[in-house]
């Protein structure tokens, strides 16, 4: 499956300052898992193309908290400047990804003689608290079922495809639960008839992409 | 509306720019909220970004969903509402905990001074990731956390602001701030006293170590 993501626009103006303060890179899977380490206490990156997992590491246990880039903007770095609660960011590459990347102390820097930089931190920081809002509402208000269809209707709006093949580890990762509860709750999905669960994926029934746009993070 | 004096923006060395202050001064409008104040509404719209002169302010939200964000104090002054980039209603609470002053200045004023004074923009990306931390530490104990941890590390924060270990806090307050039920609360409070954590008297709990 590949994300819709290559066609985003990216801004002209920011595209170019990049070009000429930064570097452009692309990662694939294969490096991350080998070579690839992202330097997030000194780096900012910026997600251009293809498609991330951000997580925060705590005692050895990976919270996942969105995928970048996203519909929303088609531009993110990380909240991460400066860091003063030291939280560890972990980034894992699940498409090719092209990424802009400079240090943290520069970004900081032409922040102040560069008012589209200037505005681009600001959009994401805007951005990146209200999905983390979202995702605590989620967590607080809704059951685990209604959280696991909103993830599945969020992986088929990445991937613009309703049969979405996902294993079950992935997804009590992405929400924090055991693989047990994601099952059951998967087979009470499809009692519901809001999917079909098939060997390998998870078909959902019922949706159309256009409702399924603000759920992207 | 209180009259702006020069010495108000003392108690912020780090704005020491020159004209910063007194910019901020022409441009703001200065308050003082009593206790246990709503100052900022969830889901209505707000402009302005505060600058704390004194007291301590309650980051939350309501409703069915309450739950304490953080809180705002002079050490990290500027009162951030998540809206400079876009014209969306503040999606949080703000809640006075003490009587508190705070200056307030339009939203495109302080994007205009933050162009030109680099402290301000220091401090407007530090309130902005400090935000956003706050929620990624909440999301994180959701997450990981029993309620026993959660209340315990709640009291502690309490203990840090107050300065004082001995708190006075309504039970009904707690279950706001945590999400939580008042019964769980009492079960929670009996537990962390049975597990020497806490001591629990009529009127308020006392955190040991």
């Amino acid at each position: 499956m590949t994300p819709n993501l290559e066609k985003k626009t990216f801004p002209k103006k920011l595209y170019s300052f990049f070009e000429k303060h930064g570097e452009i890179i692309k990662i694939t899977k294969k490096d991350n898992a080998d070579n690839f380490i992202f330097n997030l206490e000194k780096k900012t990156y910026c997600f251009l193309s293809g498609l991330v997992k951000v997580y925060v590491e705590h005692e050895c246990k990976k919270i996942f908290l969105f995928h970048l880039p996203n519909n929303k903007i088609s531009f993110a770095s990380l909240p991460s400047l400066k860091n003063e609660y030291n939280l560890k960011f972990k980034i894992e590459i699940i498409e090719d990804t092209t990424i802009l990347i400079n240090s943290n102390k520069n970004i900081l820097e032409l922040s102040h003689s560069h008012t589209i930089l200037k505005n681009y931190i600001i959009n994401s920081y805007q951005h990146f608290f209200l999905i983390m809002l979202k995702k605590i509402q989620e967590f607080t208000q809704k059951t685990l079922e209604d959280q696991l269809l909103n993830h599945l209707k969020l992986k088929a709006t990445l991937y613009k495809q309703l049969e979405i093949v996902i294993p079950i580890q992935e997804l009590a990762t992405d929400l924090n639960f055991s693989r047990e509860a994601i099952s059951r709750s998967l087979k009470k999905l499809e009692c519901d008839h809001k999917i079909i669960r098939k060997s390998r994926s998870i078909i959902l029934l019922d949706v159309n992409f256009q409702s399924l746009a603000p759920l992207y993070y | 509306m209180e009259k702006l004096i020069n010495t108000d923006l003392s108690i912020l060395p780090e704005f020491q720019e020159k004209g910063l202050r007194d910019l901020i001064l022409s441009n703001a409008s200065k308050k003082t909220f009593s206790k246990e104040e709503v100052i900022v509404s969830q889901g209505v719209y707000n402009n302005q970004t505060g600058i704390i002169l004194s007291g301590l302010l309650k980051v939350h939200l309501e409703g069915e969903n309450s739950l304490i964000l953080h809180h705002i104090t002079p050490n990290n002054p500027i009162v951030n509402l998540m809206n400079l980039a876009s014209d969306i209603p503040v999606r949080f609470s703000i809640t006075t905990i003490e009587e508190s002053t705070l200056l307030w200045i339009p939203n495109s004023k302080i994007l205009e001074l933050g162009n030109r004074f680099r402290s301000l923009k220091m401090h407007m990306i530090s309130s902005s990731e400090r935000n956003i931390e706050s929620l990624i530490i909440i999301y994180r104990d959701l997450i990981l956390m029993k309620t026993e941890e959660r209340l315990l590390n709640y009291l502690k924060v309490k203990a840090m602001i107050y300065k004082n270990k001995n708190l006075k806090i309504p039970r009904t307050e707690m279950a706001l701030d945590l999400n939580l039920s008042t019964s769980t609360i009492s079960r929670t409070i009996k537990l962390l006293d049975s597990k020497k954590k806490i001591i629990q008297k009529k009127n308020s709990i006392i955190l040991k170590d």
